[in-house]
């Protein structure tokens, strides 16, 4: 297999006529150099077989041969840019000889942006494949090789009303951008004054947004006996009122005892809902692998991969400012569902989770949070705070 | 470590963008070492899918913002996919400063009247 790949790298090299000749060149005058010192054929043999045993060699060729063709005029190679690959001595188990082979890891991504007089747009493609593979099979490494596509479809409606008379406004802009960045107090009536003429000359509208993007990832293992083919979906849904007093802020209901907060503390001088601060939602349909689930194998018998929803949306918005303190209000719910649970997953209330964590949190890292239920197995690691409620002064 | 100053129309356009967009309530000066965890966006309970959304809306609105708001232009040689790859990297990342987001505007957009 090594043989096959100097090969191919020699020939890459040939085939983009660079330098063909400096490798045949080195391993020839070796060869040469070795037979004038009498080495016996056999002997040579050893030698140039633990040469291009060694990974330092074809990552030297591999080097070369990247440099060379991304260096050139033709486009052919820029793929290349995204390709990452390695030569390496793999060791399957301690007991197991050593082997050559390779690390790679590719990632390509493409993006086409549609623009319409209301809309934002966007097609985004993505590639990527990652792995290690050993040249003698049989001392290929324990990880999976693993493949990756997808797709996100996205569009933006609103979010700014762009003006006639640009040049007029644009300058004002400035001026009011470099005035304001001198005031110290940002409720100050000379300020408020500012900001309102800023807002009559920027005007910003409420902004939807969806996105929809089907994901598929093919993991395997180097000889492809072991295969897994993964899919998921995941939807984007959000909406934002970003001019101030805009009637679709009103709707942010969860924002109105924060509102009062702030008219008590002064941070804000008047009743103001935040329109920015509207919870956005993600949908996720994906197969979840449970490989170990030790629960899921003792009530079903097996950890095969199955199907499952999850519901995310989270709220978080600014109560006040303490000195150089900020406070926030945040909260995160989340809602799993198993499809086409088996009975003995449902019967001991596993096909479906949800938790509900919210915290009062400053910049400097003190919190208090109160959270409850519970997230399925694979997502434990995503838990942010123990049930009950907590402190924590960093 | 960029330079956070209102002499920079950078600094200057990012700051009143994110004053605006409710990110922030702070002044000119205490604004650049702002944590983006700081910002009102950056929820630390969320998943990771979940504040990558949130960073996706940011960077949109601050991209329109500049462009159809504020007569701002991309660098020559800098395209919107550029654009907004750099701003998803730093906005969602949590200890990255507002002043590291206005350094990496500052290489992506030519700013009205600006003169470099």
């Amino acid at each position: 297999m090594k043989r096959i790949i100097l090969l191919l790298l020699f020939g890459f090299k040939t085939l983009t006529c660079f330098s063909q000749q400096i490798d045949n060149k080195h391993l020839n005058s070796i060869v040469a150099f070795l037979q004038t010192q009498k080495v016996n054929d056999a002997e040579i043999t050893k030698i140039v077989n633990r040469l291009i045993e060694n990974p330092d060699l074809f990552n030297g060729l591999w080097k070369d041969f990247i440099n060379q063709a991304t260096k050139s005029e033709s486009l052919k190679w820029k793929f290349l840019n995204d390709l990452n690959a390695q030569f390496k001595t793999f060791q399957a188990t301690n007991n197991q000889p050593s082997a050559l082979g390779m690390t790679y890891d590719f990632n390509f991504n493409y993006a086409k942006y549609i623009d319409k007089s209301n809309s934002r747009g966007s097609h985004t493609f993505g590639l990527s494949t990652k792995g290690n593979i050993a040249f003698n099979k049989r001392l290929n490494p324990s990880d999976f090789l693993e493949t990756k596509v997808n797709y996100n479809w996205s569009q933006f409606f609103g979010g700014v009303i762009k003006s006639k008379d640009d040049t007029a406004i644009y300058s004002r802009l400035n001026v009011l951008r470099r005035k304001l960045s001198n005031i110290k107090d940002m409720q100050s009536n000379e300020a408020i004054a500012l900001w309102a003429e800023f807002g009559n000359n920027l005007l910003l509208s409420n902004q939807f947004y969806y996105s929809i993007e089907p994901k598929f990832s093919f993991e395997s293992n180097q000889d492809f006996s072991k295969t897994q083919f993964v899919e998921g979906l995941t939807i984007d849904l959000g909406a934002k009122a970003w001019k101030t007093n805009n009637p679709l802020s009103y709707w942010n209901i969860f924002d109105y005892p924060f509102a009062l907060m702030r008219l008590i503390t002064g941070t804000d001088k008047e009743f103001t809902i935040y329109g920015s601060t509207i919870p956005t939602v993600q949908l996720n349909f994906d197969y979840v692998v449970p490989s170990t689930d030790s629960t899921r194998k003792s009530l079903i018998g097996n950890t095969n991969p199955f199907p499952r929803i999850k519901f995310e949306t989270s709220f978080r918005t600014f109560i006040t400012r303490v000195k150089t303190e900020n406070i926030f209000f945040n909260a995160n719910y989340r809602f799993y569902h198993e499809v086409n649970a088996p009975e003995a997953i449902r019967k001991a209330n596993l096909s479906s989770d949800s938790y509900f964590v919210m915290a009062l949190q400053s910049t400097s890292g003190f919190y208090v949070s109160y959270s409850t239920g519970k997230l399925p197995f694979d997502a434990r690691n995503d838990k942010v705070y123990s049930i009950g409620f907590n402190y924590k002064i960093n | 470590m960029a330079d956070w100053t209102n002499d920079n129309l950078a600094c200057l356009t990012l700051w009143t963008t994110l004053f605006t967009m409710k990110q922030l309530s702070t002044n000119f000066n205490d604004s650049g070492n702002l944590k983006m965890n700081d910002l009102t966006f950056y929820n630390a309970l969320d998943s990771q899918g979940l504040i990558q959304q949130q960073a996706t809306i940011i960077a949109n609105e601050i991209d329109s913002i500049f462009r159809d708001g504020s007569g701002a232009k991309y660098e020559i040689g800098v395209d919107r996919t550029k654009v907004l790859t750099g701003m998803l990297s730093i906005l969602t990342d949590g200890n990255k400063l507002v002043k590291d987001l206005a350094s990496n505007i500052d290489g992506s957009y030519k700013f009205w009247r600006e003169t470099k």
